[in-house]
């Protein structure tokens, strides 16, 4: 079942999980990093959150997660995108551009 | 089987996930210990990360979604011990409180007939009346206990309950269970609507710094100010019931009931057909039981005091009075050594003896009797017409009073009594004895002694004298044991109450009272600060209370004797009592709260 539009907070994080995840499989360690990264320094979103929003998309089977080495040696969980998750972000993308669109015209 | 691998998945990963995250912290150039404690921190509570990772993983249909939140909750219950074994204790109270007095009043009231003594519902539904007042608070999950039904039972007054007596039967627990699964289901809804209405951002910036949330917390406070309500009210009861039993206690029924034994004869009307057979039997069991070793006084009147028969009176007064002016009183025909044998007290004058059961006409009266007939008067030596009966017939006869004794308790200890006329037996014989006999004798003894006089006559009751005061004081311990349990229930529940809403905000707060510490607060004001909560719910429901106490003290008016609605040292009693407890149950609490390190609290989340 979809989430539901008002929430945006989830929403978000799933499609920024998502995006991330288009480039590469990562774990969650990894991912949470890479989301610094990207939002230069500006987005801190903590494991705590991560894990069980990978949690929720691999059980939507948006995300598919297999054991494998991290690149510190270690065993660790990558998740990468599925065909499903990459069209739901497809449309995710189209949803929150439009938003955004709004959302500017509202406020300009 | 899915879910042990997930669970162990689940585990494998937040492992590996710290283990990585503190390497490279290390390798940042952070201590190993830091490394894994920062590690630990950025991820949170591992057990909430855990099961909401588990949560996400049940897919969301309506029965799923139920079977989740159980799952969710029966994780969190094994988790905290404590708050489970408080809800639980707090269920069980309730419950086994609720099912105890359901079933008490069950077979008092709904239970079809026989009763062993429909004439007792009057005192039944007096009994209710203060039920009620403690049964609806039990009903809403506040005052009850588990108390063996039995229990509560053997302590009713007798003919109160059926033969059968009060047993859990299956309508009792079911409507028990009824009534607790709804209370459940209203008091559940009112939190989980509260929680489906939460402010998403609110939430996320309580969770990310340790914020409240306010509405809930005075929600909560709010029932706790209302429990302390209650508790106030019931403890007063409890007070009053306490100080009407122990006044019920200091009655002097006039008589001594300790130290005497008591059985009753009928006499069969073929062979005791005419007065003169009565009275003569009546006179040599007196001699006889009078004889045996160990006995100080026996005597016979027709019924024990506070035994429970109808009351018989019929008019009276100085001699010549027409008849519509007489009064009534009730007249006793006793042999000569009753009066010593009950242990009656003399005021003035004399007892009857062996020669007013055939010389002129005398009587001993009480002091009821005597200051009515006579007021102001010495009543020594004057003449009353009073009836007696002779072969059966009532006829008038006048007598001399030579006696003055204390009122013996007849029909009942707080009900005002008519005046009584003790008059020789042999006089006005009836069909039955009942006799008392004083001093140290066994029921074998005492029987045998009949049979050698009469081998067919039957004898009844045989029985401690004091069984009918015993008997005459239960209602008011009765209805003080339930009360004492209310009261205690409905403290120690609000006690729980506040230990429950104190913990909850003292966690609910530890980032604050964390960030208080290190900023140089002493313990001690932290524990005021802790304390302070507990006593504004406690000083609330004791305003409340103490309201609701004024307003209500009329409805107990009909159970009360010897003191009154509004007793100041009861209310006093309350008003220590109920905050005293709200103070133990905040202190735990508090003391926490003061002792825990002002790093740990910082770091938490």
């Amino acid at each position: 079942m979809a989430n539901q539009k008002s929430d945006v907070l989830r929403g978000t994080l799933d499609l920024m999980i998502l995006r991330t995840l288009e480039l590469t499989p990562l774990h969650g360690s990894g991912l949470a990093q890479r989301l610094v990264q990207v939002s230069g320094g500006a987005l801190e979103v903590g494991p705590g959150s991560i894990f069980p929003a990978l949690y929720r998309l691999e059980h939507k089977g948006l995300v598919k997660g297999r054991w494998g080495e991290s690149e510190s040696g270690r065993r660790a969980r990558f998740y990468a995108l599925t065909a499903a998750g990459r069209k739901r972000l497809g449309v995710e993308k189209e949803n929150w551009e439009k938003m955004v669109l709004v959302i500017g015209r509202v406020l300009s | 089987m899915r879910r042990r691998k997930l669970d162990r998945q689940i585990d494998d990963e937040l492992a590996a996930y710290i283990a990585d995250r503190a390497e490279k912290l290390v390798a940042a150039g952070v201590s190993p210990e830091e490394a894994e404690r920062r590690a630990r921190a950025e991820l949170g509570s591992v057990a909430a990360v855990k099961d909401e990772m588990l949560d996400a993983h049940v897919a969301s249909s309506w029965v799923d979604g139920l079977l989740k939140d159980v799952r969710l909750a029966l994780r969190r219950l094994v988790r905290q011990p404590g708050f489970t074994f408080v809800a639980v204790l707090t269920l069980a109270l309730g419950i086994g409180g609720t099912s105890a007095i359901f079933s008490v009043v069950k077979a008092v009231l709904l239970d079809p007939l026989p009763y062993q003594d429909p004439g007792r519902l009057v005192l039944v539904w007096n009994e209710l009346r203060s039920e009620h007042f403690a049964g609806a608070g039990g009903l809403i999950g506040l005052a009850l206990g588990t108390l063996a039904v039995d229990r509560v039972a053997a302590l009713a007054p007798p003919g109160l309950l059926p033969s059968g007596g009060p047993a859990l039967d299956a309508v009792v627990v079911g409507l028990t269970a009824l009534a607790s699964g709804l209370c459940g289901v209203l008091f559940g809804v009112a939190p989980a609507l509260d929680g489906s209405r939460v402010d998403l951002a609110a939430a996320m910036q309580a969770a990310g710094r340790g914020g409240t949330a306010v509405a809930g917390r005075r929600a909560r406070r709010m029932v706790v100010t209302v429990e302390m309500a209650v508790g106030f009210v019931l403890l007063v009861g409890t007070g009053l019931m306490v100080r009407t039993f122990m006044a019920v206690q200091r009655i002097d029924p006039g008589f001594d009931a300790a130290g005497a034994l008591s059985f009753e004869i009928s006499f069969p009307a073929a062979r005791y057909a005419g007065d003169a057979k009565k009275a003569e039997f009546a006179r040599e069991l007196e001699r006889e039981l009078g004889a045996l070793p160990g006995v100080s006084a026996a005597g016979a009147s027709t019924y024990m005091p506070l035994d429970d028969y109808s009351s018989w009176s019929s008019p009276y007064g100085p001699p010549g009075t027409p008849e519509e002016k007489k009064r009534r009183a009730e007249h006793r025909p006793v042999t000569p050594g009753y009066l010593k044998a009950v242990g009656a007290e003399l005021v003035r004058g004399r007892l009857l003896e062996d020669a007013d059961e055939t010389g002129a006409p005398v009587v001993v009266i009480d002091e009821g009797l005597a200051a009515e007939a006579f007021p102001g008067l010495d009543p020594l030596g004057r003449a009353i017409e009073h009836g007696r009966l002779k072969d059966g017939q009532h006829e008038y006869v006048t007598s001399q009073v030579v006696g003055v004794v204390r009122p013996i308790a007849q029909h009942g200890l707080t009900e005002p009594e008519r005046g009584q006329i003790y008059m020789p037996y042999g006089r006005s014989p009836q069909s039955r004895l009942a006799v008392v006999v004083r001093g140290t004798v066994d029921a074998s003894v005492a029987r045998a002694a009949v049979a050698s006089l009469d081998s067919e006559l039957a004898v009844a009751k045989v029985r401690p004298f004091a069984f009918y005061l015993d008997r005459a004081q239960r209602p008011a311990r009765f209805t003080m044991v339930l009360a004492s349990i209310f009261g205690g229930l409905a403290l120690l529940l609000a006690a729980i109450g506040i230990y429950g809403v104190v913990a909850t905000s003292v966690s609910e707060r530890r980032r604050e009272l964390g960030v208080r510490l290190a900023l140089g607060a002493e313990p001690r004001d932290i524990m005021r600060l802790v304390l302070r909560e507990g006593a504004a719910m406690a000083l609330g429901g004791l305003a409340i209370g103490a309201a609701a106490s004024l307003l209500l003290a009329r409805l107990l008016g009909s159970l009360l004797f010897g003191v009154s609605p509004l007793d100041p040292a009861t209310l006093a009693a309350a008003a220590i009592v109920l905050p005293a407890a709200a103070l133990l149950a905040s202190w735990l609490p508090a003391r926490r709260a003061a002792r825990q390190s002002p790093m740990a609290s910082l770091r938490t989340d």
